[in-house]
């Protein structure tokens, strides 16, 4: 035991070292790409293929910011994608969360069945149901509105987020309930006290993937909606891809302007995150 | 498996007395999956019948002209397309070996109480929310080996000019695009792992290893099968990734089913066939997604 | 069928529907040329040009769309911007569901897809009159628009391809400008050689990006060139056949010789053209419409020089493929003389000036002679263009399979010239397949 004592120190310092290496490693792997797009996104059109290489722009310049925010309809895409990917979020949220809480305290017969029947219709490539679920949408007059991509996103989502959820409901004991119906509250008034404080990070994650799903997608924006106001971001970045070529410097101004609301979505997610961590120590 | 959730029939007594009755109560966990049943029946399972029913005709345009029955099938299980399901597999495993092992790491140091941790937090996640035409886009160019930031590296040769360097290259592109979902689930399970249990393992004699396979994996386990699930779904089906990198070449060194699917119903307009890959997808999907519940969930769903 | 199921289940979703007003905001129709109150018809048009952005092809339209509007008040044209590679799918969808553009630009390779997904309808009886009249005006090979006979759509720009080199590369290598393929391979090899393969010296496009385009642009217009054609006139591949042979083994040359190496099956179009930007491809050959862009890149300028392509022999050139932008009239409109007076103000001696001060080549002859285009920088270069269009332009054929045949003919290319595949045999075996399969 004492020999533990001292051999626990200095492995600590090294271990704190190793952790630092491995965060570093894994922040450069994300970030360089995304770099070499900054640098792109500063130099003049005319210059962006040069060679030799340059990774600091030679003439640095702000001309594609300035095109991108006001000579586009690039603004217009991230309001239309910050709206609908938060309202997704809500719907998703609202509906598999029920269900997820279900699966995770509930039994009866056939639910292990049911539950894959769910995360089942989540299987199918998108690209398969595309056609007939354009037809659909014209048919119900839906075509071209924010409606008809919320529904099918959720659709696509539900079925994720309820396995995820439910592992996160299972992983919190049972007795918290029981304790908060001893005192007298009901099962909703349980839930909703005690049971989502605490799966929070579980929720969190839940948004935050439904979020960046909706962010990321190009299939259905580029299908079901085809007034340029209605656009999400997705589909306005191919604006810069055009029959002439990429428009480099645009489009990689484009991408570090779309980045922006993301930081932000992540850091109100990382805060959520720390909340949950907080309540999970309190629950001991 | 000392801290995953007991049976669940024991946590709540009044909806699952001892002897149940009948009425009202009982239909009402059934009644919570409701909503979510409505709407995938709405705009999956619908959908996803018509395309079975496509699958096994001949089109032309977005009509349907005769039934034709498995020809479809003949050309996506012909001598082609033996190869395409091979590199799919490949594809699909290989990037699943490397980012679920690469996102869970992440995560675990990222759970550490260390400076500057709030900061790696956002940054790591970045590479999630570049769509995958920009990460293609962008990966293309760092890879070229003429006018490509890092041409001087390669030496001349150009990575995504022999089969097995394309697949390497969008493996590892796919990988880029995508651990930071698994980073973010381990990360949100870790919340859920009880320090005390972790601590009590280590007075026990555990080494950190030990503990996080004895304590750690096992509690965040129904979340490492739906990620696993997840990334298996999302690969299987990478169609803008494939297209925008690499094409589905050189000599069809990454030609995959998804691509396969997207190239047959989007370019060449034979919604048939296209629906004949996806229906092998889904199929392929399904299979998958039984083999993970049966060997990582266990028994213990039913 | 599609509305057969959909009636089934209309009642069902009539819910689902409800809730679609309320939450989804504007449910408006899409394209379908509704008359507004005012007996105003409302034509929507679809485009890859973006008349928002800073592209001077998209201002130009602008322009055009804003001068038709104010010309007259029984039509009000509205311009919807999508993706060049994405258009023809979303049009073929929409229309196939009662809907579309009632006006949609098409690339001449596309039309008979269009035709075949039934999204646009034949313009002969409008058309026809104009064309008689414009007669040797109308430089456009016009039967590329044709499919089965009928005029489908009415072409406003020209595309040629050409041998691009990069002056200052040949200079710095001390190789001379090409008069013959052959002379442009040795002369590619000896560049590719000496730059230690960092430089490829004539590039040709091998990768399946694009569905191969970059290489059927090439070999298309040389096994024309030898005599031959990819698809002949009964509707079946042609292209196994003795000039089909002979222009894949002049492209096998160009690798074999050492003038390319395996860089060119990363390379579509896009690819060569940011090579030659970056001085990292000395020779191609690239459309007409890609050489302001190139041009725009530091270090190019008048580095670039374009000629009509050689020929085996000196003195004579090759066919050039014949492309072009076209408008059509969709399938489902509800005014098409309208939509005919659009086309007719498009096509219009003004309208294509402003086009050709974007730097599109016209279709009309006169428009050359015109102030747009003498006041061009290149505007010699832009004549020549036209000469080498009038001359040599070739009409090619593009069935609606076209795409697939394409995709499976590069393929087939990677093999025959990187990997040692026999010529005859793989392009029987595709042309085989093709015929096969499309009956």
């Amino acid at each position: 035991m004492t020999a533990d004592a001292t051999r626990v120190k200095r492995p600590a310092r090294l271990r704190q070292a190793g952790i630092y290496a491995g965060l570093v490693a894994g922040a450069v792997f994300a970030v360089f790409p995304l770099l070499w797009g900054l640098s792109t996104s500063f130099k003049p059109e005319a210059t962006v293929l040069a060679t030799p290489v340059r990774w600091i722009p030679e003439h640095f310049t702000f001309d594609n910011y300035h095109a991108v925010l006001f000579d586009s309809q690039i603004p217009r895409n991230l309001l239309n994608s910050v709206i609908v990917s938060i309202i997704t979020v809500a719907v998703t949220l609202l509906i598999a969360v029920p269900a997820a809480y279900s699966a995770a305290r509930y039994r009866f017969r056939g639910k292990g069945g049911l539950l894959f029947f769910i995360l089942m219709t989540s299987m199918v490539p998108g690209i398969a149901v595309l056609v007939p679920l354009y037809y659909l949408a014209v048919k119900l007059s839906v075509y071209d509105t924010f409606f008809v991509m919320i529904v099918i996103y959720a659709a696509w989502q539900v079925p994720t987020i309820i396995w995820i959820l439910r592992g996160f409901f299972e992983s919190i004991p049972a007795d918290i309930e029981e304790a908060g119906r001893v005192d007298g509250t009901t099962t909703f008034g349980a839930f909703v006290r005690l049971i989502l404080p605490l799966a929070k990070p579980g929720i969190g994650a839940a948004a935050i993937i439904t979020f960046v799903y909706v962010w990321n997608d190009y299939l259905i924006a580029s299908t079901f909606v085809s007034d340029s106001d209605l656009r999400l971001i997705s589909v306005g970045l191919y604006t810069y891809l055009t029959q002439y070529g990429t428009v480099w410097g645009q489009l990689t101004a484009a991408v570090m302007v779309t980045l922006l609301p993301m930081i932000i979505a992540f850091v109100l997610f990382e805060r959520r995150l720390v909340a949950g961590l907080s309540a999970g120590a309190s629950k001991g | 498996m000392t801290v995953t959730a007991p049976p669940p029939v024991r946590a709540a007594p009044p909806e699952a007395p001892p002897r149940p009755r009948k009425g009202r109560r009982r239909y009402g966990p059934v009644g919570l999956y409701v909503p979510a049943l409505v709407l995938v029946a709405l705009v999956s399972v619908i959908p996803i019948a018509w395309a079975v029913r496509l699958s096994l005709y001949r089109t032309r345009g977005l009509r349907t002209v005769e039934f034709v029955g498995w020809d479809n099938f003949a050309t996506v299980l012909g001598p082609d397309g033996w190869g395409d399901i091979a590199r799919t597999f490949a594809y699909v495993v290989i990037s699943l070996v490397v980012a679920v092992p690469l996102g869970l790491g992440l995560a675990v140091l990222l759970n550490k109480p260390v400076r500057y941790i709030r900061a790696f937090r956002v940054v790591i996640l970045l590479p999630w929310v570049v769509s995958q035409t920009v990460a293609a886009l962008l990966w293309k160019w760092l890879l070229n080996g003429q006018y490509g930031p890092l041409h001087s590296l390669f030496g001349g040769r150009e990575p995504l000019a022999d089969p097995i360097g394309s697949m390497a290259a969008l493996i590892l592109v796919n990988v880029w695009i995508s651990y930071p979902l698994a980073t973010i689930l381990c990360l949100a399970a870790l919340q859920t792992v009880p320090q005390e249990t972790v601590e009590a393992s280590r007075v026990d004699g555990c080494s950190p290893t030990q503990s996080f396979y004895r304590i750690v994996v096992p509690t965040i386990r129904s979340t490492l099968l739906i990620l696993v699930i997840m990334l298996t779904l999302l690969y299987f089906n990478m169609v803008t990734l494939v297209y925008t990198l690499t094409g589905g070449g050189p000599f069809s060194g990454t030609q995959v089913l998804s691509l396969d699917a997207f190239l047959q119903s989007f370019q060449f307009f034979k919604i048939g066939v296209g629906a004949a890959y996806s229906v092998v997808l889904f199929a392929l999907n399904i299979v998958f997604g039984i083999a993970y519940i049966r060997v990582l969930r266990g028994s213990s769903d039913s | 069928m599609a509305t057969n199921m959909n009636r089934r289940h209309l009642l069902r979703l009539g819910a689902f529907a409800a809730i679609g007003v309320t939450t989804g905001g504007a449910l408006t129709a899409c394209g379908d040329g509704d008359s507004g109150g005012d007996g105003v018809a409302e034509l929507s048009m679809w485009t890859f040009l973006d008349p928002a952005g800073t592209d001077p092809r998209g201002k130009a339209l602008k322009e055009i769309v804003d001068g038709f509007n104010a010309s007259q008040s029984a039509a009000k044209v509205t311009v919807t911007s999508m993706n060049y590679a994405k258009i023809d799918g979303e049009v073929i969808r929409a229309a196939n569901t009662g809907g579309g553009p009632d006006i949609v630009n098409i690339y001449t390779p596309q039309l008979a897809q269009h035709v075949e997904g039934g999204s646009i309808q034949e313009i002969d009886e409008y058309a026809n009159d104009w064309l008689s009249e414009a007669g040797a005006d109308y430089l456009f090979p016009i039967d590329s628009a044709k499919v089965d006979g009928k005029l489908m759509a009415l072409p406003w720009e020209s595309r040629v391809w050409l041998l691009w080199y990069r002056k200052d590369i040949l200079d710095k290598y001390k190789v001379s400008a090409p008069t013959t393929l052959d002379e442009a391979i040795a002369a590619g090899a000896a560049i590719r050689k000496a730059s230690g393969n960092k430089i490829t010296g004539f590039a040709i496009g091998l990768s399946e990006q694009s569905l191969g385009a970059d290489f059927m642009e090439k070999f298309d217009p040389f096994t024309a060139g030898f005599g031959g054609e990819i698809i002949g006139a009964d509707g079946k591949a042609a292209f196994a056949s003795a000039a089909g042979e002979q222009a894949m083994a002049l492209i096998k040359k160009a690798a074999d010789a050492g003038a390319m190496g395996r860089e060119v099956l990363t390379m579509g179009a896009d690819e060569v053209v940011n090579g030659v930007k970056a001085g990292t491809v000395a020779m191609a050959i690239e459309g007409s419409y890609r050489v302001a862009s190139a041009r725009s890149a530091e270090g190019v300028g008048d580095n670039l020089v374009t000629l009509p392509v050689p020929s085996t022999t000196a003195g004579k050139n090759m066919p050039t493929a014949v492309a072009g932008q076209t408008l059509a009239m969709g399938a489902n409109t509800d005014h098409p003389e309208q939509v005919w007076a659009f086309m007719r103000y498009y096509l219009s001696a003004e309208s294509q000036a402003k086009f050709a001060a974007a730097g599109v080549l016209p279709v009309l002859k006169s428009v050359y002679d015109s102030d747009a285009i003498a006041k061009a920088a290149n505007a010699t270069e832009l004549l020549q263009w036209r000469d080498y269009l009038a001359t040599d332009g070739k009409v090619s054929r593009f069935p609606a399979d076209y795409s697939e045949l394409s995709t499976n003919l590069v393929k087939a290319a990677q093999n025959m010239i990187f990997n040692g595949a026999a010529v005859p045999a793989a392009l029987s075996e595709v042309q085989t397949q093709y015929n096969q399969k499309g009956k």
